[in-house]
């Protein structure tokens, strides 16, 4: 009997410490996937962890890399070490000027370093100090003041250092976010010669974007913190032999970001068709549209509502029922939208209902199901509601055009008119209705299930694991 | 091909009015100008052309808009040339200086806890005044790394934990060493005060202070209008509860297993608080009531004003981070030597006053122990100093070594010893201070 081969499986804040789309797509993968074994490391922020999801007997290991703190059980650097790590620093900062060669090479002896030695006091020499404090003043063009240069120390030194070593050895790397978790994942793949895989569900770089706009810090800092994220990326992209996402709109990004057409795939997300079927009751007599996830600017609930009212002036008797959460820090954000119903008198049509278990409940009780976010990646609300037989109406948004296809309704993102008409479309039109829900049902049974899903990354696992071409003559590994 | 993206046959049929969709501003005629301006912070900040199009799409514009409105056939060829049409414009994000107030009560109740603590044990047993300045500081140390070690919601859990230790050995001392009740309620009101130190409840300035006049009551009721023991005693009992009443729910297990991991860290700390309270046992032991009272007089001078002085002396040196006119290390280092004497001048201040006492006929050499006080004080200045730049073993380990040092004052002068201490932190402080690298975090 031969050995079941096992995979480095590497995410950052997600399984099993943290419930997400990302860590249920983990847990449904892992255990549809039996055959293999999983050693899991996922970066979390510097709080102990306590996994929260009951892990299979196929995960043979799993630990958190802490970030913002040093690594525990490491020895102390000596002179020789420090002497290595003054020669070595250089290169890490070269990600500044986009030299990924430079920069994967130091990721790589700077982690075997790591391994055995504490370098984070080794970030608060001043030699890294004045290097930082070079760059920085190249990439401005004027040198930058001290706080900004100790601001953006301390990030490097909090974010890089401890992800510095070398993971256990296994036959596959498989990153699923492509973020600090590369740093580990790119280090494991180098030094055992093992194939690396990559998944994306939504584009790392892209929310880093997005999150900067939130965030208070000095230019300098930002700058820096970009060329770094966007290195990391397109290191990955790039060396990495496969790269896959779950949506074509996020493959676009991949592509515009290094990735290779040759080297990149899409494997939709999957769901189990008996956890959703189809209700007996198509069409209720109040018409009902449902709209379902967490309370979120990103879901534009705004567009949402103002597109409602356009619906209830030509169907007066049109119900929307909204399901899901409100996540901690979206209050404000919610009494928003909570005002917006009031101020276009929609209390009796549109309702917040909270969270629903099981979704299911909230599919079967619509005529239609809506999306009206401005980004998405692989949304399973959509593809639980076309796996319920209900058509949807959405926004062109991220991965949605792939999951919908031809068999639902599109629209433009943040355009309430355009949204609202499609509504009133679909709600006027039983036989529409009743034809898009079948057909995507139908779609989702020929491209979206689990069992499809597993056994894509099955077959993605033996491709690589059992491909010659990984290595070279010498038996070292060839990367992309 | 599976799950391939494939424009959908049916469309909502609507009208398109860009100039309703578009808050545009109408000097422009280019369209791209146009949202350019829309999205000006977004541009004059962005990093790369591929931040812009993370918010294009985030605002709703996505290939099959932009190629509508725009005519451009990729969303990535706006953004470029978007980021390229845009000037840099950054807006100076400067960290202020934080407005730190330090509470007047919580300085006003260590000050009388010290100077009443000082005098009750000065003939007692010592193993109490020990035990609560090395937990005080152990305390400390827990409580500094919870935020980066702990959740947060287990934070006020190590506090309780902390003050768990504190009673145990309180009560461990009692059970062990010839104390009476006296020395076991100034332990218990010390361990009250340190919960109220390291807790500050309403999270607003002027209720916290005035939380802090319940053990300056107890404090005032116990020594001024010399209530009887047993009175005393209970009225510093019944301010430390009050001070600790909403801390005393056990700590989860996880907590005692960090403590437990962090031990062999914490020994340095406790070594500093044990040096601490040996030098002071030697200080106060070296002569009469009168030069202890003189002696405590001139600490508590120097320590009334050092909680401000080490305020002043983080933000001189935050400021001197974000200065526009010091762009280089050298240029640091030259103005912290400055910063540096400024902080030290009061404390030399009243180190030099106790030498006017010549002028009433006494000698230098009987002044030595009033001298030494100072001394004593002038190190806090140092270890206070910089202990707030994070600089904190060096300081833990020069006070332990010192501390037994002191231990043999019959044939070593205590002088020396407080000479040696002095000097080394000395050093130490202005070494350190130059040392932006190593500490510039810890004060943005």
């Amino acid at each position: 009997m031969t050995k079941p081969k096992t995979i480095l499986f590497t995410t950052e804040g997600t399984y099993p410490y943290v419930m997400g789309g990302v860590s249920t797509w983990s847990d449904q993968l892992i255990n549809g996937l039996p055959d293999y074994n999983f050693e899991v490391l996922t970066v979390v922020g510097p709080h102990p962890v306590e996994p929260k999801i009951e892990l299979p007997d196929n995960v043979v290991g799993v630990a958190p890399a802490h970030f913002w703190r040093p690594r525990q059980n490491v020895k102390r650097a000596g002179r020789e070490q420090t002497v290595r790590f003054s020669m070595l620093f250089p290169n890490l900062v070269s990600f500044a000027y986009e030299d990924l060669d430079s920069f994967g090479n130091a990721l790589i002896m700077l982690s075997r370093l790591g391994n055995d030695y504490n370098l984070w006091p080794l970030f608060e020499g001043r030699n890294v100090w004045e290097i930082v404090r070079a760059t920085l003043a190249e990439l401005l063009g004027k040198a930058p003041r001290l706080g900004e240069v100790t601001m953006t120390v301390n990030w490097l030194k909090s974010t890089v250092a401890p992800l510095l070593f070398v993971p256990p050895e296994t036959d596959i790397v498989h990153v699923v976010t492509n973020g600090l978790c590369v740093i580990p994942s790119y280090v494991a793949a180098y030094t055992y010669g093992v194939p690396l895989l990559l998944t994306e569900h939504g584009v790392y770089l892209r929310e880093r974007y997005l999150a900067f706009k939130g965030e208070n810090e000095p230019y300098s800092l930002k700058l820096f913190r970009s060329r770094f994220y966007e290195s990391l990326a397109k290191l990955m992209y790039t060396q990495a032999h496969c790269v896959t996402s779950v949506s074509h709109f996020n493959k676009y990004w991949q592509l515009k970001l290094g990735a290779l057409q040759e080297t990149t795939r899409v494997i939709p997300n999957g769901i189990d068709p008996e956890a959703f079927s189809v209700s007996e009751t198509l069409h209720h007599d109040v018409p009902t549209v449902v709209w379902i996830g967490r309370i979120d600017p990103l879901k534009d609930l705004e567009t949402l509502v103002r597109a409602f009212a356009v619906v209830r002036d030509a169907i007066p008797n049109a119900k929307l029922r909204m399901f899901g959460p409100v996540p901690k820090g979206n209050e404000d954000y919610f009494s928003r939208i909570e005002s917006l119903v009031d101020q276009f008198d929609l209390h009796n049509n549109a309702v917040f209902e909270g969270p629903i278990r099981p979704a299911t409940k909230a599919y079967h009780a619509a005529d239609v199901v809506v999306l009206s976010s401005i980004s998405e990646g692989f949304p399973y609300t959509v593809v639980e509601a076309m796996m319920c037989g209900r058509p949807v109406v959405s926004t062109r948004a991220g991965g949605t055009g792939d999951a919908i296809g031809d068999v639902g309704l599109m629209v433009p993102p943040r355009n309430p008119d355009a949204l609202g008409e499609g509504l009133i479309k679909m709600l006027k039109d039983p036989e529409l209705r009743e034809s898009l829900g079948k057909q995507s049902r139908q779609r989702c049974l020929d491209h979206f299930t689990l069992k499809q899903m597993c056994e894509n990354y099955s077959n993605l696992y033996e491709e690589f694991s059992s491909s010659a071409n990984n290595y070279n003559e010498q038996g070292e590994m060839i990367f992309s | 091909m599976m799950g391939e993206y494939s424009d959908p046959t049916l469309e909502a049929e609507f009208k398109s009015d860009k100039k309703k969709k578009v808050d545009v501003d109408e000097r422009s005629q280019d369209d791209v100008s146009e949202l350019s301006r829309l999205m000006n912070t977004v541009c004059m900040e962005a990093s790369s052309e591929h931040e812009i199009v993370a918010h294009l799409e985030s605002l709703g514009y996505n290939q099959h808009r932009i190629k509508k409105e725009f005519g451009y056939d990729d969303i990535f060829g706006l953004a470029r040339d978007m980021f390229a049409k845009t000037p840099k414009k950054v807006r100076e994000r400067l960290k202020a200086a934080e407005n730190e107030r330090p509470l007047w009560t919580r300085q006003l109740v260590l000050l009388m806890a010290i100077i009443v603590t000082m005098f009750a044990f000065v003939d007692g047993s010592w193993s109490m005044v020990l035990w609560i300045i090395s937990w005080s500081f152990m305390g400390n140390f827990l409580i500094a790394r919870a935020p980066s070690e702990r959740p947060p919601e287990e934070h006020q859990a190590v506090v309780t934990a902390a003050l768990y230790i504190g009673l145990v050995g309180i009560f461990t001392i009692f059970a062990l060493f010839p104390i009476g009740f006296t020395e076991l309620s100034l332990g218990i009101f010390w361990w009250g005060v340190a919960s109220w130190t390291w807790h500050q409840r309403f999270d607003n300035y002027y209720v916290d202070s005035a939380y802090g006049l319940i053990p300056i009551g107890a404090l005032l009721f116990a020594s001024i209008f010399q209530a009887p023991p047993a009175i005393t005693f209970l009225a510093l009992i019944v301010a430390a509860i009050f001070m600790v009443y909403d801390l005393l729910t056990p700590p989860p297990t996880s907590v005692w297993k960090w403590i437990s991991k962090r031990f062999v860290p914490m020994l340095p700390v406790t070594g500093y608080g044990l040096g601490q309270g040996l030098i002071l046992m030697a200080l106060l032991q070296q002569g009469s009531l009168q030069w202890n009272a003189m002696g405590i007089g001139v600490i508590v001078i120097m320590l009334m004003g050092a909680e401000r002085l080490v305020l002043w002396l983080r933000s001189m040196l935050k400021e001197l981070l974000w200065a526009d006119d010091v762009r280089s290390r050298r240029i640091f280092v030259t103005q912290t030597l400055t910063i540096s004497f400024k902080y030290l001048l009061p404390f030399l201040l009243v180190f030099a006053g106790i030498f006017t006492l010549t002028f009433n006929g006494w000698s230098v050499g009987q002044l030595v122990p009033l001298i030494n006080f100072g001394l004593f004080g002038l190190s806090l200045a140092f270890a206070l100093g910089l202990s707030s730049l994070n600089e904190t073993d060096p300081v833990y380990k020069t006070f332990f070594a010192m501390g037994l040092l002191s231990l043999m004052t019959p044939t070593l002068p205590l002088i020396f010893v407080l000479l040696i201490l002095n000097f080394i932190l000395c050093i130490r402080f202005l070494i350190h201070t130059r040392r932006v690298e190593t500490y510039g975090i810890y004060l943005l």
